[in-house]
């Protein structure tokens, strides 16, 4: 799904046929591999407040 | 971590088109089943979750492999629907939202000015849901609806904003 391409001007928004429910069984299990990505990787997701569950969006890449 | 949503929060957005930030796709993951079923529930109100370019690119930056990148990439792909293009009249609306900003607009990222610049070009009919309501002022921005991630020791807001059709 990648939309990089110029399609001129879009008066309307584009429409799907049919939306696609998510799986919550596999989307845990896909969540869980792309977190285990985020801190392999060393993208530091902030700490915001004292609740170990809370993140920012703001990431910081080791150079 | 509950979602708290407000009273109108599926009325307002039923059968409209969702523009989900960077924020989204990152509790996404950290709160899956919540998440998973926030999604499919907008979903049910004949939501359209879309996202752009820029956001995704947020969010993959910094793979070290491609199966990594792969990875990501089918987490984001499995929430949204449509990935809207940037297209030139976006591109025309974001110079215009530059000056729409003013002096606000320096510690913007060029992400938040094309998501900005993308709902200036569905006015009154692009929504977006964000957890960072500084960086979509309601001086150019109407704000709609709002929930709250109810964790054990903190609250986090998100709001739902459209540009104001008036403000074009």
């Amino acid at each position: 799904m990648i939309c990089i391409k110029e399609e001129g001007t879009m008066d309307k928004l584009p429409t799907v046929k049919e939306q696609k429910k998510i799986n919550i069984k596999n989307f845990e299990s896909l969540a869980k591999r792309v977190k285990n990505i985020f801190e392999e990787e060393s993208i530091i997701i902030e700490k915001m407040n004292t609740d170990e569950n809370i993140k920012s969006r703001k990431f910081l890449f080791k150079s | 971590m509950k979602i708290l949503k407000a009273e109108n929060f599926y009325s307002n957005l039923n059968n409209t088109h969702l523009l989900l930030d960077t924020s989204v796709f990152i509790d996404a993951f950290l709160h899956p089943a919540e998440f998973g079923r926030l999604f499919n529930e907008l979903k049910e109100q004949s939501v359209t979750l879309v996202t752009i370019d820029p956001v995704k690119i947020e969010f993959l930056k910094g793979i070290q492999d491609t199966k990594k990148f792969e990875e990501k990439k089918a987490f984001i792909d499995q929430i949204i629907d449509i990935c809207l293009p940037i297209s030139s009249e976006v591109i025309k609306n974001l110079y215009s939202l530059v000056k729409d900003y003013q002096d606000s607009g320096k510690i913007l990222s060029i992400t938040d000015l094309l998501i900005g610049a993308t709902l200036k070009h569905y006015p009154g009919s692009l929504y977006l849901l964000t957890k960072n309501p500084r960086d979509f002022p309601t001086t150019i921005f109407k704000f709609t609806t709002h929930m709250t991630l109810l964790h054990q020791k903190a609250l986090q807001s998100y709001g739902v904003y459209v540009f104001d059709k008036a403000k074009r």
